[in-house]
């Protein structure tokens, strides 16, 4: 049998762990660890916090009165994604955005940003809008916006008597599958969604 | 007769050139958007090799490209709503070579990246062998320093003890 000696053994078993406490170290310092991937879609006020969403802090927005918002998404997919954030007009009726199934709201697009964004990054840009007009039809309101300076009339939309309309965000991602926008985004074979809405009245003026 | 004739023919082959070359400018915007479009997603999957090693103000500046192209596909869109064709190519020919540009640094970006991370992985496993030799050596080497410094001691105080006892 072959012998060692008492000093060699020492040697040999001080290079295994050795080898083994570095090998971990090479591993964990060389293989990216899997981190928790997910967008952040915020609003914010007038004053870039989450407060002074109306002009003089009512919810009922008066015709010509500008309304300033910030929009603002973060990206924590830790790779560069292509995000398109979509404003949408509903009413109290309109049904929302479903997180569950994915589903976007049924609503016409108002306007959307399209904005690339590096691992971390947060963009942020003004949402500005006013009403430049409130037709009543029986009752029902059907509203033209200006949103940063872009005109638009919706009209399959209406409330009654201007109450409870919403403005309704939707974040959209590109699938890096199938290359076609979708919204929400994928994350270990999930679907996640984020959208918001803020809530208002418009002032009508019965024709 | 037969100059009226002459200047007939003339007359539609003017028209029909001049309807064939509205219809290719017309097109040519539209082609040019689409075309963007697919080298943005290409420029895209490219970025999406791009690994944990690539250079973040290369990444940056191709992401600032990608943007204002974006924004000028955008205005193209918005002229050919308008029916401003001449804009639009403009604005869309514009975008695609930003995006061709970028694509293009995207490429060399993934290939430094990619060249960067095997040279890391080589260097770092290679050097596991390297430092548990030279933490078993110095380890050992050590051990065997304490072990000679304690039997140094008793020795020396087996001696002291001694030479105590001889005095007496």
């Amino acid at each position: 049998m072959l012998k060692i000696s008492e000093d060699r053994k020492r040697f040999l078993t001080v290079f295994i762990v050795s080898l083994l406490i570095y090998s971990t170290i090479a591993y964990v310092s060389t293989t990216l660890r899997p981190k928790e991937q997910f967008f952040q879609l915020y609003i914010l006020g007038e004053t870039k916090m989450a407060e002074k969403y109306y002009p003089n802090d009512n919810s009922t927005v008066p015709l010509d009165t500008p309304v300033k918002w910030f929009l603002g998404v973060t990206n924590f997919m830790g790779s560069v994604e292509y995000i398109i954030v979509k404003a949408k007009l509903g009413s109290q009726t309109s049904q929302p955005p479903n997180e569950t199934n994915t589903t976007p709201a049924n609503l016409p697009t108002l306007i959307e940003f399209r904005r690339i964004l590096l691992d971390n990054e947060t963009w942020e840009t003004p949402f500005t809008w006013k009403i430049m007009n409130v037709e009543t039809k029986s009752e029902t309101a059907i509203l033209t916006l200006n949103i940063n300076n872009k005109i638009i009339t919706v009209q399959d939309i209406g409330a009654n008597s201007g109450d409870n309309f919403r403005i309704i965000f939707e974040l959209w991602t590109l699938d890096k599958e199938t290359k076609n926008p979708i919204f929400g985004w994928k994350t270990q074979g999930q679907r996640r969604a984020a959208w918001l809405q803020i809530w208002f009245n418009a002032t009508t003026a019965t024709t | 007769m037969r100059k009226s004739r002459t200047a007939i023919i003339t007359f539609i082959i003017l028209i029909l050139s001049i309807t064939v070359s509205v219809r290719t400018s017309a097109s040519a915007p539209e082609t040019f958007i689409e075309q963007a479009e697919k080298e943005l997603t290409e420029t895209l999957r490219v970025l999406d090799n791009v690994n944990w090693t690539a250079d973040s103000a290369s990444t940056e500046s191709i992401t600032t490209q990608l943007n204002e192209a974006l924004r000028l596909l955008e205005e193209a869109n918005q002229y050919v709503s308008e029916g401003r064709i001449a804009e639009a190519d403009n604005s869309a020919g514009k975008a695609l070579s930003l995006i061709q540009r970028a694509k293009s640094e995207a490429e060399s970006t993934l290939e430094a990246s990619s060249q960067r991370a095997f040279q890391t992985m080589v260097l770092s496993w290679s050097l596991v062998p390297v430092a548990s030799f030279l933490t078993a050596l110095v380890t050992t080497r050590g051990y065997e320093w304490y072990v000679k410094r304690e039997h140094r001691k008793l020795l020396n105080m087996t001696i002291t003890r001694k030479k105590k006892k001889e005095k007496k």
